[in-house]
């Protein structure tokens, strides 16, 4: 039994020990605060202390990276505090998130059966909508309607048009398909082409249950 | 014994705080009217829109079409939040009606979703919400609206919720 406190008791004091070190390398103008009597639980709790007011540090230091880094590229403070690994890391977790979103909206769309009324009705709002807008009109699409979601695959040209007309868009469609997915697929070249979901509910719960 | 015990206590809340903390201090954040610009495209400039002293905006035009774009910061989402929400507020004059929409973009620009909503209630403080895939800490998310012309109508701003 004793050689067993015994073996615990060491193992504290490495720990405490351990900490202690880092804690020292971390922050290097920590003040530790040392007791007249010395006790090892007061210069614990001002080890807790020290620590928790690094780690707040370190938090707001994570919290403000990405407001920094969104001023843009070319920036030197961003270049200084985000590693461009870490920002390009991000990204493209981003972008496989929100690919794996859509890929869950597809198969959700592909397992809607056809409602032709409904379908019919739907894909006529959407081909007036896409139609009538200034720009757009005139770009290839096809357009799929099927329960309660209709797709849309529009070529893009690279001009940056969709991107700026979405909300008029949109609009035509208010009373109907408020509710819209896209993501952009490269061709090459500079060319592409956007796939839409459009539907009357949000598509957060159609997504969760395709996957 | 007991002073180990207490060590030990202490040993294991000091390693436990050493992890690196998940949690994100995220807040709602809004911001005026005021704050947006004209919705501009070429070839005619439009006007930008009339300024009121309570930071809202109205249409200074005859034209309904005539629209206006919200910067709309954010912070980053909860970690498994499966959407992020945002209260658009405005007021119409009777029988006026605006049309607003959330955009989100990614950081290239490319368009990754919308939600779009017409109000033609008086004083109106209309929530909607975006997909989580939609609003990363990379997106750009836009405010568009439509507001009812000749000043019949204003926005007043919107939040984004964390």
């Amino acid at each position: 039994m004793k050689w067993v406190i015994s073996v615990l008791i060491a193992g504290a004091l490495a720990g405490v020990a351990f900490a202690f070190m880092q804690l020292r390398s971390a922050s290097p103008h920590t003040t530790v605060v040392e007791t007249t009597d010395g006790t090892q639980l007061t210069r614990l709790s001002a080890q807790v202390e020290a620590l928790q007011r690094h780690l707040d540090a370190l938090e707001s230091r994570l919290a403000a990276r990405p407001q920094v880094a969104a001023a843009g590229p070319g920036n030197a403070d961003t270049a200084r505090s985000v590693p461009s690994t870490d920002v390009e890391q991000q990204r493209a977790e981003e972008a496989e998130k929100h690919h794996e979103f859509m890929a869950g909206v597809a198969q959700t769309f592909a397992a809607e059966r056809v409602d032709p009324a409904w379908a019919g009705r739907a894909a006529a709002r959407v081909e007036s909508a896409f139609g009538s807008d200034q720009g757009i009109g005139e770009a290839p699409r096809n357009i799929e309607c099927r329960e309660k979601i209709c797709r849309v695959e529009i070529e893009d040209d690279g001009t940056d048009r969709l991107n700026r007309r979405m909300h008029f868009i949109a609009m035509g469609l208010v009373d109907v398909l408020p509710n819209i997915s896209a993501e952009h697929l490269d061709r090459g070249n500079g060319r592409g082409s956007m796939v839409l979901y459009l539907s009357a509910q949000p598509l957060v719960q159609e997504a969760a249950q395709g996957k | 014994m007991k002073l180990s015990s207490i060590i030990l206590s202490a040993v294991l809340t000091v390693a436990a705080m050493a992890v690196p903390a998940s949690r994100v201090h995220a807040a709602n954040i809004t911001i005026k009217g005021g704050t947006c610009h004209a919705l501009q495209f070429l070839p005619t400039p439009v006007p930008e829109p009339l300024h009121f002293s309570s930071g809202s905006i109205a249409n200074p035009t005859g034209d309904s079409s005539y629209s206006v774009v919200c910067d709309v910061p954010r912070e980053p989402l909860a970690l498994n939040a499966a959407a992020g929400g945002f209260y658009v507020d405005g007021t119409n004059f009777p029988g006026q009606s605006t049309t607003c929409s959330i955009e989100s973009f990614n950081y290239n620009g490319f368009f990754m979703g919308l939600v779009v909503f017409t109000e033609s209630a008086s004083t109106y403080d209309h929530f909607v919400s975006l997909p989580a895939s939609q609003l990363g800490t990379w997106a750009y998310v836009a405010l568009n609206c439509s507001l009812p012309a000749n000043g019949f109508g204003s926005l007043i701003g919107v939040t984004s919720v964390q």
